[in-house]
């Protein structure tokens, strides 16, 4: 039985996007012409994070944020009517079925990680760039959701060559060694200065962060800590239990600025990313 | 009997009942998954997987390349020493690029040129990517035609950070692709960085100390020397650095000197002086403004450019010739010559710009010149490039800033998505202010694309309303 995930190394990532570009490389992501950030394709995107504070107090990180493969009440799974997204018990690797999914998008309402992505159009290339697209994984039609899989076009040709294992394109192409993926069971990620994303939501997220940054770790729950958590509402329903929505933390977005506003318009919650500034 | 009234009902109670049914639902869902399944998702080519290797030949620093090809096709690039910045995982995208120049007026270029030449025009020949066996060609050509050679700023030495406990740069993207990232990463945890620049660039967020505000350079690598080899950075290396660096001893350590050249820099160059200009823009690589070149050229001059792309020099004359680009073209690294073989064919129609300009094609390239080990060549040029998927960056997402923005402090007055103009010695351009706290106050942040470098040359603009 294996459990893959990831440690990311937040006070390695310089924000170059590596990561982003090598993961639309392999899994057929077209550039999308006149997306904007709130309806682009990236299964792995790099939030810019800042200790709020103005110049020349101003400290900042990346974050890459990816599907988290979430190990227990994946909210994902629990509300998608088509059963187009599992949970492979023998990886812990959340997979979606492009073929089963409808596109009524409950799974991105669900997701607390932002991390689902929705196809608004045909997917195109430019000119005779069709040429380039990868022949492991299939290019994925309009109106279906996608999203991270750990490269599941690797691992399926890791196991017909006989490997035991494999390594996902954003991590091989991190130029600074920032993101590893690794079976959690074989090496368990170090407890200091480790943080998971809303980890008290209680879905086992696994992708682990680490930062030597105090502020950078706090990055990983959103400022309302005191709100409820996932056990905190349990009532004695065992079929709401099984299908308890997760409560959604309220952002603390800085809508002063002008880069914040599309990740914390997209939905209520998550990393409380006060900005997004200038690349 | 059948009334009016008993068919409407019976029409109504159909329609209400049938929504007690599956079949609208089943109805939904398999018109949203026959509509999802309309033409137009492209099918990857299949076929034998092969691998190949060669060298990056995007910037200076040559990074070796394994590229995973179906058949003669590129589909993935991967770095063997270590891993590709953005621009070098996407290179085998250039080719594909919507601004690639496919053809052009090759027949009117060299017939405008023999006519210019005949005349007695003098001429001179831009190679955007000096230090490569081409550049020495084009070198020889001009020398023995008496034109000018004339390139970007090009950097005096290569750096070797593994032999460095300190770095000190005064504001180098040190991170940000000014050496291959992943040879800096390699060696990162070897050394101190202190970075001493006025708004929060990448490279200060990750440094061991930022210095917002201007330092008494000496007295600082001074205080810093009791930790280990002090090595001092600016952006272009400029001599009164590299005679800091040898008095910290760094010499033929942290910074490897390259081979010297004639200067080559077009304000040499006396006005007017130029009558037939060639460009080798062939590759993605860094941009001269056209203000700085426009008043070398004499009246009536005839300029070619070879060029990949259409946002670059091609902009500035009819007679833009299409070239290949990595990594359909053969070439070498610049300063240490490793070849980088070609990945695959260049379309029918695109030029050889040596062939074009020395008459006759490069051949074999000039003996490799290695680096000493863990030495760098720096990007010391701005490269205003980007391929297809870099919209993930800037339009998909957050990441970098879009070509049209300019940052700005929030105390500037301006509003976020407020149009303004970027204004420049040579002109304004209207782009979409965006505030970033991280920029120092007064300064302004901008994309130096080869649009904005054209307006402002190699000062930094300003923002005015529009």
């Amino acid at each position: 039985m294996k459990r893959y995930g990831m440690t990311i190394d937040i006070d390695r990532c310089t924000g170059c996007g590596a990561c982003m570009l090598a993961c639309a490389v392999e899994n057929n992501i077209p550039p999308v012409n006149g997306a904007n950030d709130r309806k682009g394709l990236t299964w792995i995107r790099v939030y810019q994070v800042d200790n709020g504070e103005d110049f020349p107090n101003r400290r900042s990180a990346f974050i890459p944020v990816l599907c988290q493969h979430c190990g227990h009440e994946t909210p994902c799974v629990h509300v998608c009517p088509q059963q187009a997204v599992d949970v492979d018990p023998a990886t812990g690797i959340v997979g979606q079925m492009p073929e089963r999914c409808l596109g009524c998008r409950y799974c991105m309402a669900a997701c607390p990680y932002h991390a689902r992505y929705f196809n608004w159009w045909d997917p195109k290339w430019p000119v005779g760039m069709e040429r380039t697209l990868n022949p492991d994984v299939a290019p994925r039609m309009r109106g279906v959701v996608e999203k991270c899989n750990f490269c599941h076009g690797r691992r399926h040709a890791a196991e017909q060559a006989g490997l035991a294992e494999y390594t996902p394109a954003c991590a091989e192409a991190c130029p600074t060694g920032a993101i590893h993926f690794t079976d959690l069971n074989a090496h368990p990620p170090a407890q200091a200065d480790t943080f998971r994303l809303l980890d008290r939501l209680g879905t086992d997220p696994k992708i682990y962060y680490h930062s030597s940054r105090e502020w950078v770790r706090r990055q990983g729950e959103p400022a309302s800590a005191a709100r409820p958590t996932v056990a905190d509402q349990r009532v004695p329903n065992p079929s709401r239990d099984r299908k308890g929505a997760v409560p959604a933390p309220v952002a603390k977005a800085d809508s002063s600025r002008d880069r914040t506003k599309p990740i914390a318009g997209r939905n209520a919650d998550s990393l409380n990313p006060k900005e997004a500034s200038r690349g | 009997m059948t009334t009016r009234r008993n068919a409407v009902k019976f029409i109504a109670g159909a329609a209400a009942g049938t929504v007690f049914t599956p079949v609208p639902w089943k109805l939904i869902r398999d018109s949203a998954l026959w509509s999802e399944n309309w033409p137009g998702v492209p099918r990857p080519a299949t076929g034998e997987i092969k691998f190949k290797q060669t060298r990056c030949g995007l910037c200076p620093a040559g990074c070796a390349v394994r590229a995973r090809c179906v058949g003669e096709q590129p589909v993935s690039l991967a770095g063997i020493e270590g891993a590709l910045c953005p621009l070098g995982v996407t290179g085998h995208h250039l080719p594909f690029h919507p601004s690639r120049l496919k053809s052009g007026p090759v027949a009117e270029a060299k017939a405008r040129l023999s006519q210019a030449l005949a005349g007695g025009a003098r001429p001179a020949v831009l190679d955007l990517r000096p230090g490569r066996t081409a550049s020495a060609r084009y070198r020889q050509i001009m020398a023995e035609r008496k034109g000018f050679y004339l390139s970007p700023p090009r950097p005096p030495v290569a750096v070797n950070l593994a032999a460095a406990k300190v770095v000190i740069s005064l504001g180098v993207p040190l991170f940000e692709g000014w050496l291959a990232p992943a040879r800096v990463f390699a060696v990162r945890d070897h050394f101190r960085l202190v970075q001493v620049e006025p708004s929060l660039s990448r490279t200060a967020a990750l440094a061991d100390q930022w210095l917002p505000a201007a330092t008494d350079l000496h007295a600082l690598a001074s205080s810093l020397k009791s930790q280990g080899q002090v090595l001092v950075l600016d952006h272009a290396m400029s001599p009164e650095i590299l005679a800091l660096n040898r008095e910290l001893g760094g010499w033929g350590k942290t910074v490897v000197p390259l081979p010297d050249e004639p200067p080559a820099e077009i304000a040499v160059v006396p006005d007017g002086a130029i009558g037939a200009l060639l460009i080798d823009e062939s590759g993605p690589g860094p941009y001269i403004p056209w203000p700085e070149i426009a008043p070398k050229l004499a009246p009536g001059a005839v300029v070619v450019a070879l060029s990949w792309w259409r946002e670059g020099y091609a902009r500035h004359t009819a007679l833009a010739l299409p070239t290949p680009v990595y990594p359909e073209s053969a070439d070498d690294v610049p300063y240490t010559r490793e070849p980088i073989a070609p990945l695959v064919k260049p379309p029918a129609g695109v030029i050889d710009p040596v062939e074009f300009i020395a008459g006759q094609p490069l051949g074999a390239p000039s003996p490799a010149s290695p680096l000493m080990a863990g030495a760098v060549v720096p990007r010391i040029a701005e490269m205003p490039v980007s391929t297809p998927l870099f919209s993930k960056l800037y339009n998909e997402s957050n990441l970098l800033m879009h070509p049209h923005q300019a940052a700005l402090h929030p105390s500037s007055g301006f509003r976020p998505g407020e149009p303004a103009l970027l204004a420049g010695a040579y002109g304004n351009l209207e782009i979409e202010v965006v505030l970033d706290p991280g920029i120092a106050p007064g300064r302004v942040g901008f994309v130096p694309t080869p649009a904005v470098l054209d307006i402002c040359g190699f000062r930094e603009p300003q923002v005015v309303r529009a």
